[in-house]
């Protein structure tokens, strides 16, 4: 630890001991003027540490006068080894940089491309670009695959309307017919099933194209986009005709083929579609289709919103769960006219795919959310959401709303209620 | 223009640090070119060599230390940015290199101290050094004194060492020292006070080399 001379400086009187200290800071240069003169001073009345002084700078000299010592020839001889053996490995290193630095200048421009045909395609396109609204988006993307599929009951009406068979063979179209036709027994058979709504799907079957004919043209406004990606992904344009020319409420539906009792799922025969409210014309959308994972949830969907620039909001009410069958049954809100469905079937859906986050749950069952592809543990809400598990913590009788379903861009007014009977 | 501009601060940078041979050199060694390195390194061989001799004190470990310090130099030649002397970079790392390998040695080796008494089986053993150190009767050269004086530097901290290595022994300057240690000049000059005291404590205290031996 270096002493502290400032106080000797003012006597000029240096100390012997703190003098020899000072001398190795005295030959280093490592004094200030005053204490260098201080030690001079000093040095020069005292023969002691004169002599110390002269032991100091001998060491020095000493020091100073070490011979260089020669290179060891067997040094040289095992550096060369050493130095032939990095300069490999240098090399090597060389190489993976180069390939680095090509490989980064090349990868941007490679995922772009693949981005860009990507998007071109439609596939991911269509998922984002129907993102307006989460409920719609969900199912507008969940739709999109069966669309494309050529067994698609969805088709089948379609083909049956004979207006977008264009492109199609007579074999092709008469297959299709007939694949039809077992579709139509189908929903017929699941139709007959529901006591509550028998009334609303009759009427829809019968005049499932005049319906379409009827539909406010002013609510598909908001769901355009929508249908057009659609078209651009169905190769087979089976729904394109149909859908351009179903603007109205129907389009609106998950099944995204302008029919409101397309079924979305051909093995799920729990159906719940919600009623658009006919007070809202604009705005007014019918609950999307339900399919009830497990079968031993009852769920009411409708909606209820009457705000003319957001999405209805549909409200599901949840019951006990304790039968095993499940009877899923949507209410109507105002229109009457609007197909309402609730059926059973083991084989439905998971309903964490399809449920949508716009709802209110009213539950005196916790479990019942498990029901519903939502579970809840420990006070967390967890659902499904593009395709994505996402969790939330709830308590009975909080309200969600929409952004705590999904990014806060999305545009919603998607809300949640958990009350506890 | 902005560009030729910039090259020709650039080179001129380069020939302030570096000579247009030891730029080529560089360049080749650069790639991985051993013999364009040992070309480069050869004038500051021996200057490493020495600055792990006195730092180490034995012929064997100076040689480890060179080729380590070799290379780390070669494999980190792109470290090199023109901002000092390439001497001064090049002294710098193999100083550090062998401050590295001190340390190696320290932390590996088991220090007894002469001190301590360790328990056996077989009882305590004292440790009794055969004391081989001069006694002041004994005329010694200066040639003996001088190893004597490398085996005591050998005592010192790494620091220590380096400082008086550089600066008392290679005659470095006081800026070029700070440069290669990496700290201020001032910190060299009181790190070099501390190291000249201690090692001359050390010659006396331990090697029993009274002041009368470095007087001329």
């Amino acid at each position: 630890m270096q002493k502290d001379f400032n106080k000797n400086i003012k006597n000029s009187d240096l100390d012997c001991d703190i003098c020899k200290d000072m001398l190795y800071d005295y030959v280093s240069d490592n004094l200030s003027t005053e204490n260098k003169t201080a030690v001079e001073k000093h040095i020069g009345l005292c023969p002691r540490c004169a002599e110390e002084l002269t032991e100091v700078k001998g060491l020095i000299s000493m020091l100073n006068g070490f011979e260089e010592v020669p290179v060891p020839k067997d040094l040289e001889l095992s550096l060369n080894k050493a130095l032939e053996e990095t300069a490999n490995e240098i090399k090597i290193k060389n190489k993976r940089l180069r390939f680095r630095r090509v490989t980064s200048a090349i990868v941007p421009f490679a995922a772009a491309a693949v981005l860009a045909i990507g998007l071109y395609s439609g596939g991911a396109f269509d998922k984002y670009i129907n993102s307006d609204s989460i409920f719609d988006g969900q199912s507008t993307y969940t739709e999109q695959g069966e669309s494309n599929n050529a067994d698609n009951p969805e088709n089948f009406e379609n083909v049956d309307k004979g207006e977008n068979a264009n492109g199609a063979s007579d074999s092709e179209k008469a297959e299709k017919v007939e694949k039809y036709e077992k579709y139509e027994n189908f929903t017929d058979k699941n139709k007959k099933t529901d006591n509550k709504n028998k009334g609303a799907v009759s009427e829809k079957d019968d005049n499932k194209k005049s319906d379409n004919v009827k539909s406010d043209s002013k609510k598909s406004d908001n769901y355009s986009s929508k249908s057009q990606v659609s078209d651009k992904s169905n190769d087979s344009n089976t729904n394109k005709s149909n859908i351009s020319e179903n603007n109205g409420r129907d389009t609106d539906k998950p099944a995204n083929t302008g029919n409101a009792d397309n079924v979305n799922n051909t093995e799920s025969a729990e159906q719940v579609y919600g009623t658009a409210s006919q007070n809202n014309e604009e705005d007014a959308k019918t609950a999307e289709g339900v399919s009830s994972g497990g079968g031993s949830g009852r769920v009411r969907g409708g909606v209820t919103d009457d705000a003319e620039s957001q999405p209805a909001v549909v409200t599901y009410g949840l019951d006990d769960l304790g039968d095993e069958s499940t009877d899923v049954a949507a209410d109507k809100s105002d229109n009457s006219e609007k197909p309402n469905n609730s059926d059973k079937s083991e084989n439905s859906k998971n309903i964490g795919e399809m449920v949508p986050a716009s709802c209110e749950i009213v539950t005196s069952n916790p479990e019942a959310y498990a029901s519903l592809g939502l579970s809840i543990d420990g006070g967390s809400i967890s659902y499904t959401l593009w395709e994505s598990i996402r969790t939330i913590a709830v308590s009975t009788g909080d309200t969600l709303n929409a952004y705590d379903f999904a990014d806060a861009s999305v545009n919603s007014t998607i809300s949640v209620t958990l009350i506890k009977k | 223009m902005a560009i030729f501009f910039m090259n020709f601060e650039n080179s001129d940078k380069i020939n302030n640090k570096i000579n247009s041979e030891e730029a080529k050199l560089l360049k080749q060694a650069k790639s991985g070119d051993s013999k364009a390195f040992s070309e480069l390194l050869k004038s500051h061989l021996p200057m490493i060599y020495n600055i792990a001799y006195r730092m180490s004190g034995n012929a064997e470990d100076a040689s480890d230390m060179t080729q380590e310090a070799m290379i780390k130099l070669f494999k980190n030649l792109d470290s090199f940015n023109f901002q000092s002397k390439f001497s001064t970079w090049v002294y710098r790392v193999a100083t550090n290199a062998c401050l590295d390998e001190i340390k190696k040695q320290k932390r590996h080796s088991n220090v007894l101290s002469i001190d301590n008494e360790k328990e056996t089986e077989e009882g305590a053993l004292q440790f009794e050094i055969e004391d081989d150190a001069p006694t002041p009767d004994v005329s010694l050269e200066k040639r003996e004194v001088r190893e004597l004086v490398t085996a005591a530097l050998t005592r010192l901290s790494a620091e220590h060492r380096a400082v008086l290595v550089l600066r008392d022994i290679k005659g470095m300057s006081y800026e070029e020292t700070a440069r290669i240690l990496n700290c201020g000049e001032g910190t060299v000059k009181s790190r070099l006070s501390r190291a000249r005291k201690k090692l001359k404590e050390v010659l006396e205290n331990e090697f029993k080399i009274d002041g009368t031996y470095f007087k001329d």
